[in-house]
């Protein structure tokens, strides 16, 4: 019997169905299984299973060395800290930086610290990897947190940044656990079994006795701008005329497909194809790129408009159009109205986490509100791809902070509990799938949509109500 | 200005919305990349335009342009490692500058004549000697301001290369990348946002402190006026529609307006009495 090496400390108390679900990856793996992907809901517990594991692979006797992979930074420490607090014997290295650190280094460390491997993000991965400083041979199990965007899906960008950084790691023929939210589409779960091979299995379950979070979802709070809608009416305009003219010129050439992400169209290698498969001429090609760049642009734009992302449209020409000016030099009645909630909230001593999709608006949003309701330093905390110190800053707000403002770089997996809180979503994300991971953040509590009256307040009203239904499908 | 890279079109378009009534109060100032190495010709459209337009025109040149740029009219000053000064009205304003970009701000397979790689000590303090020294000369004369100009930004301030104008298009810059080039190095440098400005010259402004500091390179920064002590940095990229064609046509405007006071106003050269919608028909 090989010597127990890990195990559980008193910090964790391990539930009868996360024990299960453990048990039926080590089955799989035992039965020659080498993926094993594993979705569950919010709030079950993914990591201590990938931990539990772990644990159990290592004291068998199959694991002396893990690479664990994350999509964010300010997650590995949460995962590092997880690991350490909760199990003897699970010491893991977190994110080493090549610009800091060679790897002669890196791999010194491994074994001065006895480590049992390492904690990255998945962008380390692909520099290491690229470099060829570790590769399959140096692990005996790879887990793979929050997966779902290994695979290219309806957010065309973000699916394409993930997948790319982990690029190859199908090719790796080793043990690997990949962690996933159950919300991901099952076509989208197909096709990350498909791309890693046959030897690959789901484990997908509703778990009946989860503590349940209870949500409330207000009717969004709707602002009355009535400029803001004849920019993004023109906008849409301009967007329609687009895609039609794209569109357009893919029937004239007999084209099926590329309608969903139109974006596809810019990667020169489909281009390619659509020259020899469907022999199309160069000044095409060229009038496709030109329009797809701009179709893009003008997404954003609107988002600028709607998301108070003032700071860009200022620098931009746009600035100087006698509207958008006389826009840009008035108050803007989306930060006044969260102002006001914000307020009321606090008043009410909740806690209140505002999720913007945007860098600077986030910015905006902390500046606005320190100015407005004169905070202190510490009632208020950004946490953005930009700040260095966000698993600092994380625990700074769980400690003493009233509000926290945020980007995706927190959307997946970091935990937010908020005993009596709020999420104010000031920007919804790109997709119903990533608004479901920032909500899941606060662990229940309220949830409020901010929307200008008119094409927003639709859009917002269909969000709000799918987000109960599901809310509700899940209690 | 800044980053013109050549397009006389555009320039004219500017020239045509100027007052030619104010030409000989006017100075123009020209942060570098003006056109590309080697088309002497372009060079000399676009200061002649200029020149004519102006009391004085004053320009460093940027990493894309020949390095020792000289044009050949009276009211046309290289401020690269140079200085001038200038007294309107009882005014007096210092001018010193420098010109190229540091090594580390352009992407490795770009070849650029006007680079310097201040990593190596004698480089750097070889530009720090060259700025201190011009700074003297021209606080000789008591100015009421000292402006500094240069191509690159200062390290740290409107030098971050992160997108301004269309996230995705970086990103998608990323994946032609991807799927186009599997250099190593060219994809690195490219993909991380960083910051782009030079060290030299933030150790310059930190210690010597101009009034004025006017700087382009970094276009995603363009159009940012940050104080920091007693300093104004303006970071005035790009006129010319490349790369970003929404944020290009832009200018700053400095009115000195006493020894002690003056208005700075970033401003684009647009039709701006169009509606939103035949605006966007027209710019985008």
């Amino acid at each position: 019997m090989p010597e127990r090496r890990c195990g559980t400390t008193d910090k964790v108390e391990v539930r009868d169905y996360q024990i299960q679900i453990v048990n039926e990856i080590l089955n799989k793996f035992r039965n020659g299984i080498k993926n094993v992907f594993v979705s569950l809901h919010q709030g079950s517990g993914k990591t201590i299973i990938a931990l539990l594991a772990l644990c159990n692979l290592v004291n068998e006797g199959y694991v002396n060395s893990v690479l664990v992979l994350i999509p964010r930074k300010i997650l590995v420490d949460q995962w590092v800290d997880k690991a350490e607090e909760m199990f003897y014997g699970l010491s893991l290295l977190r994110n080493p930086t090549l610009s800091k650190m060679k790897i002669e280094q890196i791999r010194g460390w491994l074994k001065h610290t006895q480590a049992l491997g390492i904690v990255m993000t998945d962008q380390s991965y692909q520099r290491y990897v690229r470099k060829k400083y570790f590769s399959y041979s140096d692990f005996d199990l790879v887990i793979i947190d929050e997966a779902a965007d290994l695979v290219v899906a309806r957010d065309f960008i973000e699916g394409f940044r993930m997948s790319e950084y982990l690029s190859g790691l199908e090719k790796w023929q080793i043990r690997k656990i990949f962690l996933l939210p159950y919300h991901v589409s099952k076509k989208k779960i197909r096709a990350l079994i498909s791309k890693f091979g046959k030897e690959s299995v789901l484990i997908r379950k509703i778990i009946e006795d989860l503590p349940t979070f209870r949500y409330t979802v207000h009717d969004p709070i709707i602002i009355d701008d009535p400029i803001i809608n004849t920019f993004v009416n023109a906008l849409d305009e301009h967007y329609k005329k687009i895609k039609v003219g794209v569109n357009k010129i893919l029937t004239k050439y007999g084209v099926a497909g590329y309608r969903e992400n139109l974006e596809t169209l810019l990667n020169p290698k489909v281009l390619e194809k659509l020259k020899k498969t469907y022999s199309m001429d160069d000044e095409t090609l060229e009038q496709i790129k030109t329009l797809i760049t701009k179709y893009i642009l003008i997404q954003h734009l609107k988002k600028w408009f709607l998301y108070s992302n003032r700071e860009e449209l200022s620098r931009s020409i746009l600035a100087s159009q006698f509207q958008v000016d006389k826009w840009l030099s008035s108050e803007d009645r989306k930060l006044n109205k969260l102002v006001e909630v914000v307020k009321d909230y606090l008043s009410r001593d909740y806690k209140i986490y505002i999720f913007s999709q945007y860098v600077s608006t986030a910015e905006l949003i902390e500046s606005y509100l320190k100015e407005k309701l004169t905070l202190r330093n510490r009632d208020i905390v950004l946490i953005t791809g930009l700040v260095e110190d966000q698993w600092s800053r994380l625990d700074a707000f769980k400690r003493v902070g009233k509000i926290l403002v945020t980007t995706p770089v927190l959307d997946k997996g970091a935990d937010i509990p908020l005993r009596k809180g709020v999420a104010i979503i000031f920007t919804p994300p790109l997709s119903m799938e990533k608004l479901f991971q920032v909500i899941g953040r606060i662990r229940g509590g309220e949830i409020i949509f901010l929307a200008y009256k008119g094409i927003e307040e639709e859009m917002m009203n269909q969000i709000a109500e799918e987000i109960r239904r599901n809310l509700a499908k899940m209690s | 200005m800044s980053d013109i890279y050549g397009d006389i079109n555009i320039l004219r378009d500017f020239v045509r919305t100027l007052d030619s009534e104010e030409k000989d109060k006017r100075i123009f100032i020209v942060a570098g990349d003006i056109s590309f190495t080697g088309n002497q010709q372009k060079y000399n459209e676009i200061f002649s335009l200029l020149s004519r337009n102006s009391k004085y025109v004053l320009y460093v040149p940027g990493d894309a342009d020949i390095k020792d740029l000289n044009i050949d009219l009276p009211n046309v000053i290289n401020l690269d490692r140079n200085n001038f000064l200038l007294e309107i009205s009882d005014i007096r304003l210092g001018f010193l500058g420098l010109g190229g970009a540091p090594k580390h701000s352009i992407r490795e397979d770009n070849i650029l004549p006007n680079t310097y790689d201040e990593s190596i000590q004698i480089i750097k303090d070889g530009i720090l000697t060259g700025l201190k020294i011009n700074l003297e000369k021209i606080m000789l004369n008591n100015p009421h301001y000292v402006i500094l100009v240069t191509h690159s930004p200062p390290y740290g301030i409107a030098d971050r290369s992160t997108p301004i104008t269309l996230k995705e298009n970086v990103i998608l810059e990323e994946i032609l990348l991807d799927t186009e080039y599997k250099d190593e190095k060219r994809k690195k440098s490219l993909v991380s946002p960083r910051r782009l400005g030079s060290k030299t010259i933030k150790e310059f402004v930190e210690y010597y402190k101009p009034d004025i500091h006017i700087f382009g390179h970094v276009h995603k920064q363009g159009g940012k006026l940050i104080k920091e002590g007693d300093t104004y940095f303006m970071n005035v990229s790009h006129f010319s529609l490349t790369p970003y064609k929404l944020t290009g046509r832009k200018f700053l405007t400095i009115k000195i307006i006493n020894e002690r006071k003056f208005e700075a106003i970033f401003d684009s050269f647009v039709r701006k009495e169009l509606h939103f919608r035949d605006f966007l028909e027209m710019y985008l």
